[in-house]
């Protein structure tokens, strides 16, 4: 499960904060700034320039490797086929759409007047009185990157449905037959 | 137990195998790309193509201002635009375009969900019945035309500009994935059943009816937005006005051909003209060399489909695909200390191709004016040979790295190798002498 979530704490991190500038009365269109630890603002960019490194390595081919590890953790953890089966699917669909999209929606409910993310690079984006124009914007164009991505998670998913039917078949017949 | 850990390396395996993939293809995407104006020579052409990517730029922008503006009468619209399309803290650049820009107004656009514009429109009503599921939202566009002060207010050229992808859109995101249709209503099938009527909308405007010349349309925009340019060229009505030309600026694999019937469709591309203009390296361009719909890069005529590679800038993939970077370079490119360079338009008759297009004679009368501008130049560039160029930045806190005036302050990051400057490929090239941009 830590394997799962580990890629996607920049997202987590944005949600939070806005979670916790909201208890303190911040609005995301607002001029002036929020102070949840340094600046709400500045925590948000940091984050979001996180979530699209993720995204950007997922994309060059990361996801296979994490999706390998995640397919091998499944395999030691449950038994049956079709746990796994439907485990691995579920993980390869967070690895085909979250990477590349997750960023981009985690700010969705801070988008406002000021703020306005588009893939041309066009306008600020203030959020919490600060720019966090550059990312915001980078954001949206890593969920192009899903040209790449999606072939990956679905192609690993493939070769690891065919492992587990094999693993399973094996292990029926393998097993000691009733008496009788 | 066992057949858990002999799975693992089958597993890894394939990972491993996918890994090699993903950076086979990557390098496969580089290695066919194949430009028609090499980056090198992209100065030439950089002004013609600049006041094109200002509106691309524009189209991000609410249309309701762009109205408001219009409706003032005032001509603000053109320094707002500008202003969207170059960074503040290039304001030596924002002048220069605003010369090359000031011919331009804004006339109408929209930027709602598109039922009919026209419900006198048979047909669109029918095909509007027969949609799908929609977000409400459809396809962003503004109109500009070239006036002609001295013309009696007529104008040349009238420019359809559409809007690429706003982060948080679902029609926009479906109608960037519809490469093989979709049951969604998405912005391609909602201009198909209203582009006639676009068309008509710019027929009727004052400055088209007032042209003693009957004004050539074309298409243009950013990502999304350069491929339904490319849709509304080849899906207009037969009969009515034809786009004559698209400026496709990093433009979407998808330009959805595969919703027009093909009789009409080898009608539009007759003596089509697309040039699709990308910085080098930018994310799209690994997927146009992979998934590009129809029309193929390498179609030579009708359509005549031209690449156009801008190298002007280093980064990451998706820190080249933006608008607001390539029309900064694009005006860097064609400015140098206070002296804007001469240009050309690119060739209309290529390989005994003919095309619809024909450039401006206002535009010939500046290209004309540049050369010999050209010329005075010569010996300053001369003297300044030996100078280095810096990419311009693609991000703000590297636009830091410039200063007010605008001159660029030496910044560690920036790579200034021959690599990554764009001219000094041309100087081993055909040309006399080598312009130089802006001092840094």
């Amino acid at each position: 499960m830590l394997l799962v979530v580990f890629p996607f704490v920049p997202e987590l991190v944005i949600l939070l904060t806005s979670l916790f500038a909201g208890l303190s009365g911040c609005r995301p269109g607002s001029d002036t700034g929020c102070p949840v630890g340094s600046s709400a603002a500045e925590i948000i960019r940091h984050a979001l320039e996180a979530g699209f490194l993720v995204g950007s390595r997922f994309g060059d081919g990361l996801a296979a490797l994490w999706l390998a590890a995640c397919c091998w953790l499944i395999t030691l953890g449950w038994l049956r086929l079709w746990t796994r089966l439907l485990l691995a699917f579920a993980v390869s669909l967070i690895c085909a759409f979250v990477p590349y999209f997750g960023p981009m929606l985690s700010i969705s409910h801070l988008v406002n007047p000021k703020c306005s993310p588009n893939e041309g690079g066009v306008g600020d984006c203030f959020v919490y009185g600060n720019d966090v124009g550059g990312a915001a914007h980078k954001v949206v164009s890593l969920g192009w990157r899903i040209i790449e991505g999606a072939p990956i998670a679905i192609g690993i998913f493939a070769v690891y449905a065919i492992v587990a039917v094999i693993i399973e078949l094996r292990a029926r017949r393998q097993a000691p037959r009733p008496m009788g | 137990m066992r057949f858990r850990f002999a799975a693992f390396p089958l597993i890894l395996a394939s990972a491993a195998a996918a890994i090699w993939c993903s950076a086979v293809q990557t390098a496969w995407a580089q290695s066919n790309s194949d430009p028609d104006i090499l980056a090198a020579y992209v100065y030439r052409y950089a002004d013609y193509y600049l006041p094109y990517a200002i509106q691309s730029s524009a189209a991000y922008k609410p249309v309701g201002t762009l109205n408001t503006m219009r409706d003032a009468g005032l001509g603000e619209e053109v320094d707002y635009a500008v202003q969207n399309a170059i960074p503040a803290s290039q304001e030596d650049l924002r002048e220069h375009a605003r010369k090359i820009f000031k011919p331009w107004r804004y006339q109408f656009g929209s930027d709602s969900y598109l039922d009919c514009i026209d419900w006198a429109d048979e047909a669109c009503k029918a095909a509007y019945a027969r949609r799908g599921w929609n977000f409400g939202s459809g396809p962003t566009y503004q109109v500009w035309a070239r006036t002609r002060a001295a013309a009696g207010r007529s104008c040349s050229e009238v420019s359809i500009a559409f809007r690429g992808t706003v982060g948080l859109s679902g029609g926009d995101w479906f109608s960037n994935f519809s490469r093989f249709g979709s049951p969604y209503d998405d912005y391609y099938q909602q201009l198909q059943r209203n582009v006639d009527t676009i068309m008509k909308q710019i027929q009727n405007l004052d400055c088209y009816k007032r042209a003693a010349r009957k004004p050539q349309i074309v298409s243009t925009g950013h990502s999304l937005g350069a491929g339904l340019a490319q849709f509304v060229a080849l899906a207009t009505k037969s009969g009515g006005p034809r786009i004559a030309k698209v400026l496709a600026f990093d433009p979407s694999p998808v330009t959805g051909a595969h919703l027009v019937n093909k009789a009409l469709l080898a009608e539009n591309v007759q003596r089509l003209v697309i040039d699709r203009v990308y910085e080098t390296g930018e994310v799209l361009s690994y997927a146009r060399a992979a998934v590009q719909e129809y029309p193929q890069a390498r179609s030579r005529c009708n359509p005549q489909v031209r690449t156009v590679e801008v190298k002007a800038a280093r980064g990451s993939a998706i820190g080249l695909h933006g608008i607001e970077l390539l029309a900064t370079n694009l005006a860097d490119l064609t400015y140098n200390e206070g002296n804007p360079l001469g240009y050309r338009a690119p060739a209309t008759l290529v390989g005994g191709c003919d095309v619809i297009y024909r450039p401006d004679s206002d535009e010939q009368l500046i290209a004309r004016n540049g050369n010999q501008r050209f010329a005075a130049l010569r010996r300053i560039y001369a003297r300044s040979a030996g100078r280095l160029v810096a990419s311009n930045p693609a991000n703000s806190a590297l636009r830091a790295g410039v200063t007010r005036s605008g001159l660029r302050q030496p910044d560690s990051r920036r790579a200034t190798g021959p690599a990554s400057n764009a001219f000094a490929l041309a100087a081993g090239g055909a040309l006399g002498f080598t312009p130089l941009p802006r001092a840094e």
